[in-house]
């Protein structure tokens, strides 16, 4: 089964601040913020990134089990494709 | 610790700028302390430098004072990205509506000119029309419900003689529709023509704005510094020096263009207390030709228009009256402020004794000062 694929939609307008990421996605009226490693995933995701490669990424960088990143991350994605801030793509593999 | 504030202010608007000797303390501010560097910080719109001084190691801070200084930031650059919301907005707004435009400043200099533009904060919308789209794009903005800050004194007065104006969005931000960079005589001298004649792109949410090109913006910068906030503020400094550096720039045109422009002062000043301030220690042709450039009488004079703190409207009024060359253009530019529309006089002053009282004041305040 082929992981689902995630992009940044070229309309979302985002600042780096320290460990911090701002974000205005499409369908907000304000702007979000996500810290730790949500920086560390907003910056995976400039390029299309499929969750398993996340995944993968995140617990290499954070030295811990594939199964607690998921689990964190699937929230943290559904969150952020709800507001606009990512969008499926195609696989870029 | 005993802190110089303008120094400290200065130091954090060097960061990253290999050649500046600033300085920093070597320990965490009193509370005290904290707290004034912090209104700097908003005052002078450096609060990504504040954390890029942090985080580099060279400001030493207490854990508090860091996330102080995050949210700080973090709350200006959610600032910054609503301002861009709203950008794109009015562009595509004045693009479907055929009114060719420029975005001066801000999100520009911040995207292009910049290596994170998280390190240049802004707070409002600044875009460049020309003279004869002046009044079509004051009309679409009106029609889009935004509330024009003040009327013209006379119709036609803006798209011949003024800066520009300035806009209250219907967000509540603002926006400075300008016709040229500064009011008074340095904005009057600037040929227009030769300012729209080269352009840069930017990618912004997916989509292409233009701005000034690379000279033009350099030159911007210098009008921004030398003719704008008094007393200056360090952004539009740092921003010289960013450009002047890092930038590629094709040195000769921006003399050629100050040199048309009348303005080889207003650049020479902007880089030189640029380089002062933020006490650069690299020297470029650019650096040494400000350092060594000798303003004439009549510059002085000029600059003098500008350099007096609060509103000094009616001082750059009469000071632009002696470079408008045409006769006519000079009478209708008196006739416009001396017997302004009701609708300028009602927004502005109370009334016309108010208003020659105001200008007089502000006249007689600017000749005590020299």
């Amino acid at each position: 089964v082929s992981s689902p694929v995630y992009r940044r939609p070229p309309s979302v307008l985002w600042r780096n601040s320290a460990d911090r990421v701002v974000i205005l996605p499409p369908r907000s009226g304000h702007p979000v913020t996500i810290d730790g490693p949500g920086q560390a995933l907003w910056s995976l995701l400039a390029e299309p990134q499929s969750v398993a490669s996340m995944i993968n990424a995140l617990a290499v960088q954070y030295a811990v089990d594939q199964a607690v990143v998921a689990e964190a991350l699937d929230p943290l994605l559904a969150e952020l494709v709800e507001l606009g801030a990512l969008e499926p793509a195609v696989d870029p593999a | 610790v005993t802190v110089d504030f303008a120094d400290l202010s200065a130091s954090v608007a060097a960061v990253g700028l290999v050649g500046s000797l600033t300085e920093f303390p070597s320990e965490p501010l009193d509370e005290d302390g904290w707290r004034r560097l912090l209104a700097q910080s908003d005052h002078q719109r450096i609060s990504g430098l504040l954390v890029a001084a942090i985080t580099s190691g060279l400001l030493p801070v207490t854990n508090e004072q860091l996330d102080q200084a995050i949210e700080r930031h973090v709350g200006a650059m959610g600032v910054c990205l609503l301002l861009e919301r709203q950008l794109l907005e009015v562009s595509d707004i004045f693009d479907r509506q055929g009114i060719d435009h420029r975005v001066l400043k801000g999100s520009a200099v911040a995207q292009l000119d910049y290596s994170d533009p998280a390190l240049r904060s802004f707070a409002d919308i600044d875009l460049l029309v020309s003279s004869k789209q002046f009044d079509d794009a004051v009309r679409v903005l009106v029609e889009q419900g935004h509330t024009r800050l003040y009327p013209e004194p006379r119709p036609a007065f803006d798209r011949r003689f003024s800066k520009g104006t300035s806009f209250k969005l219907a967000t509540g931000f603002e926006l400075d529709l300008h016709r040229t960079f500064v009011m008074g005589p340095y904005g009057l001298m600037v040929d227009l023509d030769e300012l729209w004649s080269h352009s840069e792109e930017f990618e912004l949410g997916g989509r292409t704005l233009r701005t000034l090109g690379a000279e033009e913006r350099l030159l911007h910068a210098c009008y921004h510094a030398a003719l704008g906030d008094y007393p200056p503020r360090l952004m539009p400094r740092r921003d010289i020096v960013e450009m002047v550096l890092f930038g590629q720039r094709d040195e000769s045109r921006v003399l050629a263009l100050a040199a048309n422009w009348g303005a080889e002062v207003v650049v020479a000043e902007g880089i030189k207390a640029a380089w002062q301030q933020l006490r650069i220690a690299d020297v470029t042709s650019l650096s040494k030709w400000a350092e060594r450039y000798q303003p004439s009488q009549r510059d002085r004079q000029r600059l003098k228009a500008y350099q007096t703190t609060g509103h000094n409207y009616s001082t750059k009024s009469l000071a632009a009256l002696r470079e408008i060359p045409r006769w006519r253009d000079r009478m209708a530019f008196t006739t416009a402020l001396v017997l302004p529309q009701q609708s300028y006089l009602t927004s502005r002053h109370r009334g016309m004794g108010s208003r020659l009282w105001h200008g007089l004041r502000d006249v007689v305040r600017t000749r005590s000062q020299t």
